[in-house]
């Protein structure tokens, strides 16, 4: 039969005349569990999240699972989205875990609960009062048809939402990340400005120690220019404006320019820096954004290692036309359940820190065209981490295959 | 009014900037960069008040304040946070912990002084 006169026959009614109205609820609850029975796969899509729940409460799951357990039938289950359905699902997919449930928009609600057995035999359940406990008291009629097209067109349709329950899923987790995100910030953000205001109302009300506070004051604006900028960054990279602003540059000079600085700031907390190193490296790329991932690298090794030493080496690999940056310390290491998702957004382990510096490294590298990663992690014995990058149009000077700056901690 | 203040944040910029402030207001500042090394130290009947930061590293201000009142219970305790802490919420996470304010960074040394003042109200 053609497409065209399946759907004239869908318009004339001609299938239509197979539905069958179903008044009392109990006889089709009982055809539905008869379809379930009889079928190699059943889509069932809930009207309500109580009108899963009313199932729960039935017995329905366990029923489902003893049935499932003999004939091997494939179940795939759709239930709008209720904050209170969470720790009921959980329980039912442990205990029916050969059931495939998932969670959809709540704006999905409908009054309708409808079954597909084998994408031909459909059961639209009415949910006539949502607000009843018992089963029987909620439902009311129902329509049976075994009208091939319908049934299709009800399995696409279910298929269709199935597949939008993914994208549900990312959507929910990317909410929840937004709002840590904001609580994170919010609270990193008024950590120094906290001091900020503290220190200039004491360099006003204690004039005799005015410097020692403008010192204090310089000290948090720094930090919270800094932070303002990650803030920033992170912004830019998701909203895809991260633009590169590339030049031809000594690497090598880049890296011990970052090692000299940090290694200033590294002092106050008694670190002492050594470098040994010779010759030069040109690449073409961004120098403030690649300075800027050294220092973020530098900076949690100096953060995480209170004895011990860290090491940064850097390796011209001039035949593979790319240069490899490692970075390792003797510190803490990282904790090894954040170690898949370290570069990754707002991850945290230290209680310090927003958890951007290595999702905006990790973006500026593979802006480079290159990929960081983590080479050795000894949790309380030292982390390495590593990044390359294409040298592309190395210039002739570049003779240099490999130097290393080591920094001793005292 | 209390005189003898505990304060615990990890950020030595903050404590040190209270412990100058509120001193120059005649107030007696203890103050710990550490919450388990301030935990170590906490001794009954020390303090009147203690004004406690929540995220800290190794404990946080609300773990602090668990162990504290098992010494003492009788001092004041202030949670100053840049958290978006709501005390009903608080309420219902710690039903028993009786705080006696919440005060939100950023907070200016006088203002924090006068709400150590209301304390005894």
């Amino acid at each position: 039969m053609d497409r065209g006169n399946k759907v004239a026959r869908v318009v004339d009614g001609v299938e239509g005349l197979s539905v069958r109205v179903i008044e009392k609820p109990a006889e089709s609850l009982s055809l539905a569990w008869e379809l379930v029975q009889g079928s190699k796969e059943t889509l069932l899509m809930f009207s309500t999240p109580r009108a899963f729940l009313r199932q729960v409460k039935a017995g329905a799951f366990a029923r489902l699972k003893s049935i499932l357990d003999l004939t091997g039938t494939s179940v795939k289950i759709l239930i709008p989205h209720d904050e209170q359905l969470d720790p009921v699902l959980e329980k039912v997919r442990s205990e029916a875990p050969s059931v495939d449930f998932r969670v959809m928009n709540e704006s999905l609600r409908t009054k309708m609960s409808i079954l597909i057995a084998d994408r031909k035999r459909t059961l639209v359940l009415e949910t006539r009062d949502d607000e009843r406990e018992e089963l029987l008291e909620a439902v009311g009629m129902a329509t049976y048809t075994e009208s091939r097209s319908l049934g299709a067109s009800y399995a696409a349709i279910f298929e269709n939402i199935w597949k939008q329950t993914d994208m549900y899923d990312k959507l929910k987790l990317h909410e929840k990340l937004q709002s840590d995100f904001v609580n994170v910030a919010a609270h990193e953000l008024r950590t120094p400005v906290q001091a900020i205001v503290a220190y200039a109302e004491l360099a006003t009300t204690d004039v005799d120690n005015r410097d020692e506070y403008y010192g204090k004051l310089l000290k948090s604006v720094t930090r919270l220019q800094k932070l303002t900028e990650e803030i920033l960054d992170a912004a830019r990279i998701d909203g895809g404006t991260l633009r590169l602003n590339k030049e031809r540059f000594d690497l090598k000079a880049l890296v011990e320019a970052v090692v000299d600085e940090q290694g200033i700031k590294g002092n106050a907390k008694a670190v002492s820096l050594v470098m040994l190193s010779s010759g030069s490296l040109l690449i073409e790329g961004d120098r403030g954004r690649l300075g800027q991932v050294v220092a973020n690298l530098l900076s949690n090794a100096i953060k995480f290692t209170e004895k011990g030493s860290i090491t940064v080496s850097l390796e011209a690999r001039k035949r593979e036309n790319r240069v490899v940056i490692r970075v390792s310390d003797t510190g803490t290491g990282i904790d090894p359940s954040i170690v898949p998702r370290l570069f990754s957004k707002f991850v945290v382990k230290s209680q310090s820190g927003t958890g951007l510096g290595l999702y905006i490294s990790k973006n500026i590298i593979e802006e480079h065209g290159g990929r960081i990663w983590v080479e050795s992690n000894v949790p309380g014995g030292g982390a390495t981490l590593a990044f390359e990058i294409p040298i592309k149009q190395a210039g002739e000077e570049a003779e240099l295959e490999e130097s290393r700056a080591r920094l001793g901690v005292a | 009014m209390p005189r003898r203040v505990l304060v615990v944040d990890d950020e030595p910029d903050i404590t040190y900037a209270l412990k100058v402030g509120l001193e120059g207001k005649g107030f007696l500042v203890e103050t710990y960069n550490d919450p388990t090394v301030a935990l170590a130290k906490f001794k009954p009947n020390a303090f009147d008040v203690a004004i406690l930061d929540i995220r800290m590293p190794k404990m946080s201000g609300f773990e602090l304040y668990r162990e504290m009142i098992k010494v003492d219970g009788r001092t004041k305790i202030v949670f100053l946070t840049a958290f978006d802490v709501y005390r009903e919420e608080f309420e219902k996470m710690f039903p028993k912990v009786k705080v006696t304010a919440f005060l939100k960074k950023p907070m200016t040394i006088s203002k924090l002084v006068a709400r150590l003042k209301e304390l005894d109200n």
